[in-house]
């Protein structure tokens, strides 16, 4: 060790032999015993695994799927509403369709009446 | 094959000194560098995965290191400090079985703690470490001439209190 050691009392000691001191005497110090086993045990049970666990994995298709199936019921009801709402047009036009008819008869009938009153003498109707 | 926490070990077991010998010289406190080295382990553990190289990974465990170290450093009341290093000092007299250093080592790191903290890393990452000043700025976020000016500073300071030391040490 005694050639590691200049001695800085002199004068002739340079500042590059100060550097090489230095560096001679700055080797890394050894970790205390155990410290690697005491950084393992330290460790959590489990590193965090690159692969998603099962359910996990299935997260994204599961959301998909859980997507798809709210945006289907949307659109079967939308159509079915549409359709309902059809069906009742129609109807709706039927009615008028049956009660216009109606209408035209009896204006028909009223029209008859009118244009060859009863001859009440004879008892001849229409 | 291998399993993760194998090759973790593995690394653990090839940065340990390096990691503890940062943190030892930054705190000169055995309990405490040993702390600091374990957190800057685990902290590796879970940042493992955008590691790319072994460069790259001793470069993390340095730049961690150094930062946590520090901030233990800051955090310890300073009242501390002086009631720690002495008994790791009289640790290092005393304890026959512990894996010492030479006592040359032993009056640098003696001599580092009269620096103040930046300029003791600073030191250490030029001389532990081999680092360029350049290395040294981009490891501690510092401009290379402020790294320049702490390494002179720190060499005129080391020098100044080394000649008295090494008095002392030939003597013996």
């Amino acid at each position: 060790m005694a050639e590691h050691h200049p001695d800085f009392a002199s004068e002739r000691h340079t500042a590059e032999e100060l550097e090489s001191w230095l560096r001679a005497s700055l080797a890394a110090r050894p970790a205390p015993p155990g410290f690697a086993t005491r950084v393992m045990a330290a460790l959590p049970e489990e590193r965090g695994p690159r692969i998603a666990p099962r359910g996990r994995r299935w997260r994204p298709a599961l959301r998909l799927a859980t997507a798809a199936a709210l945006a289907l019921s949307v659109l079967s009801g939308t159509l079915w509403q549409q359709h309902e709402r059809r069906k009742a047009g129609e109807r709706a036009r039927e009615q008028v369709l049956l009660a216009l008819r109606i209408t035209a008869v009896t204006l028909n009938n009223v029209g008859q009446k009118v244009a060859h009153p009863i001859d009440n003498s004879n008892g001849d109707t229409l | 094959m291998r399993t993760d926490r194998e090759q973790f070990r593995a690394i653990v077991e090839a940065h340990q000194s390096r990691v503890y010998s940062i943190a030892y010289r930054i705190l000169s406190d055995r309990g405490t560098a040993e702390e600091v080295a374990q957190d800057v382990f685990l902290d590796l553990y879970r940042a493992l995965g955008p590691i790319e190289s072994g460069e790259h990974l001793v470069a993390w465990l340095r730049r961690v290191t150094v930062h946590r170290a520090t901030d233990a450093l800051r955090r310890r009341p300073r009242a501390l400090h002086a009631a720690v290093e002495l008994e790791d000092w009289m640790l290092e007299v005393t304890d026959a079985k512990a894996d010492r250093p030479c006592p040359l080592a032993t009056s640098v790191e003696r001599l580092l703690l009269t620096l103040g903290p930046a300029q003791r890393t600073v030191v250490l990452l030029r001389y532990q470490e081999d680092l360029s000043p350049e290395e040294i700025g981009r490891t501690l976020a510092m401009p290379v001439a402020t790294v320049k000016s702490h390494l002179r500073r720190a060499l005129e300071r080391l020098r100044a209190r080394a000649e008295d030391t090494l008095k002392e040490y030939t003597r013996g």
